[in-house]
């Protein structure tokens, strides 16, 4: 077992398929909010340390359910969850998350609420260089000069870059991202997952990064693999393995021909699992999303 | 998917990854901006027109009593003075009313405050812990709701003082309704603020002070405000029984004379300070929760 202490490898040379001996692994996951219904059914998913992974499915189909196991703020029903080759108990600052919407605490200041995943990583520090490194990490999301605003006086693309900030302060060398980008335009869209990109590639070791989304075009460009969930109950139905070379540029990648091929590749689970619930006459509809 | 096309022709334009940093160069900003500021002006016209009449309702009602009091005969008028007489009475009654202002404060501000204090971190802890909930809150269910006068003849009983007899029926009525408020604020705070609490790794005592607290404030100024009507009318009914001074007391004393201009001038004068002892706390309340809730 590798200790928590020991600096991670080339992630390139950690194999995907050695369950337990570092990275996040799944086994068997079971997951029910009430007895009547499964909500995740047999989940079972490796993680190696380093690794950009997206999670999609359409609304309802529990990836928000699954994210919230592997942070730890939700219990298993069966199955377990390991980090490290360690069982996850609990929420910890190992394992940063991002929300779609209400990331940060509307009565602290930006800065503030940097702040406070600063104080948790460096106990001890003096007020001067906790804000002042909270200003740091607000440098690197491009918020500097909106240190001093409340949440509310942001924008939602500012508010997530701040989520964002908090998330890297903590250090966390687990990120996990619930559609953080679902409630913005779509240039505002890009721009994060590009800043995203940006972060994760130039820091080192990786953060391993588990994504979830239900836009199939966001899954290719962020992940180095998408695992395609299906609904009710919710479970694995397609893996992808997304080869397309670092670092990657929206535009060029939309033109390429091997693109449009995996996105349809893709899209196809996608309509079969709908295809098939049709069938069952179980479509969920979800209010949020609008479909 | 045609929308694809879309999002590469508007990055093109924009020339994406070129642009400057977000700060002032949002798109969705402007026009939010703007919209809020075209509703509020908007809004802020009719309130002035709103608060208008409001105004003259005020001026309908001051004409109404004097009309009655003039059309009344004689005989009655002193149980029944004109306007003008009440508010001479009101006039000269100021040194004698501040004095009672003064020691009616003595009793409302530490029972208020101790209240307060105690309702809110009492139900803040109560709300945020189940255990604490399933003892505490069926007794409060059942303590609640006894009207506090009832008290009020024991308390005076008991206490050595009328003061202190007075401030604790006082903060008892005011306790209940800051307590339950916090409880149920801090049981309602929002599922993504606790767990960001959980990932940020907070104490027991952290969570409480930077998450449930503030998360509950604005429940806890609604049961301010309940509070402190409740604390109103429990001073002056107290000071009715068993004080020498206070804005009751005076009531009541000028009552038991038959002096009713000055039995007026005190109900006008003890509705003046309720009212604006209420506005006070309305403006501290929007100064301190100052986020969209």
């Amino acid at each position: 077992m590798i200790s928590q202490s020991a600096p991670s490898t080339d992630p390139a040379a950690l194999a995907p398929n050695r369950v337990g001996l570092g990275g996040l692994s799944v086994e068997h996951l079971f997951f029910a909010y009430d007895e009547q219904k499964i909500t995740l059914e047999d989940i079972s998913l490796t993680v190696p340390e380093g690794e950009f992974i997206c999670l999609l499915g359409s609304s309802g189909c529990g990836k928000t359910t699954l994210l919230r196991l592997l942070a730890g703020l939700e219990r298993p029903a069966g199955g377990r969850i390991l980090w490290r080759g360690r069982p996850v108990r609990g929420p910890s600052p190992d394992r940063g998350i991002v929300f779609q919407e209400y990331g940060l605490f509307p009565w602290y200041r930006l800065r503030d609420n940097v702040a406070l995943a600063v104080e948790k990583v460096s106990p001890g520090a003096s007020k001067a260089e906790i804000r002042e490194r909270a200003e740091d990490y607000l440098g690197m999301v491009g918020l500097h000069d909106a240190a001093q605003k409340y949440p509310h006086e942001l924008s939602g693309g500012m508010r997530q870059r701040g989520a964002i900030a908090r998330t890297l302060a903590l250090g966390s060398p687990v990120l996990l991202m619930d559609e953080p980008f679902g409630a913005l335009d779509p240039v505002n869209r890009i721009r994060l997952q590009e800043l995203l990109l940006d972060i994760w590639s130039a820091s080192s070791p990786r953060r391993t990064v588990v994504f979830v989304t239900h836009d199939v075009d966001e899954a290719i460009f962020l992940g180095d693999r998408v695992v395609v969930l299906g609904s009710t109950p919710g479970r694995i139905i397609g893996e992808i393995r997304v080869e397309f070379l670092r670092p990657r540029h929206v535009e060029a990648l939309y033109a390429l021909d091997s693109f449009r091929e995996l996105r349809s590749e893709i899209g196809a689970y996608y309509h079969r699992d709908a295809r098939r619930q049709l069938a069952q006459g179980s479509v969920v509809v979800s209010q949020q999303e609008g479909i | 998917m045609p929308d694809i096309l879309d999002r590469c022709a508007d990055a093109a334009q924009t020339g994406a990854g070129t642009l400057p940093p977000f700060v002032g160069n949002d798109p969705e900003r402007p026009a939010e901006v703007t919209a809020s500021l075209y509703r509020s002006g908007k809004r802020r016209r009719s309130r002035l027109v709103v608060s208008l009449y409001g105004f003259s309702l005020f001026i309908a009602g001051f004409a109404a009593w004097a009309a009655v009091a003039w059309v009344l005969p004689a005989k009655h008028r002193y149980l029944f003075p004109s306007p003008w007489l009440t508010l001479r009475m009101l006039w000269e009654s100021i040194p004698e009313l501040l004095v009672g202002t003064g020691s009616s404060f003595l009793i409302l501000a530490p029972a208020y405050c101790g209240a307060v204090i105690l309702g809110a971190v009492w139900g803040l802890l109560v709300g945020s812990s189940e255990r604490l909930r399933m003892i505490f809150i069926p007794f409060a269910r059942v303590v609640a709701p006894v009207p506090p006068t009832v008290y009020i003849p024991y308390a005076i009983a008991l206490l050595p003082t009328f003061r202190s007899s007075a401030i604790f029926i006082v903060l008892l009525a005011a306790f209940w309704p800051v307590f339950m408020n916090a409880a149920a604020g801090s049981l309602a705070v929002p599922e993504q603020y606790r767990d960001n609490a959980g990932i940020l790794g907070f104490t027991r005592l952290e969570y409480l002070c930077r998450v449930a607290f503030p998360s509950a404030l604005p429940h806890i100024f609604n049961g301010m405000h309940v509070g402190l009507g409740m604390a109103f009318i429990m001073l002056t009914v107290a000071e009715l029984f068993g004080s020498t001074s206070g804005l009751g007391r005076f009531v009541q004393y000028y009552a038991d004379y038959a002096d009713f201009p000055r039995m007026l001038a005190g109900i006008l004068y003890t509705g003046l300070i309720t009212f604006l002892s209420m506005s006070g706390l309305g403006i501290l309340e929007r100064k301190v929760v100052f986020w969209p809730h």
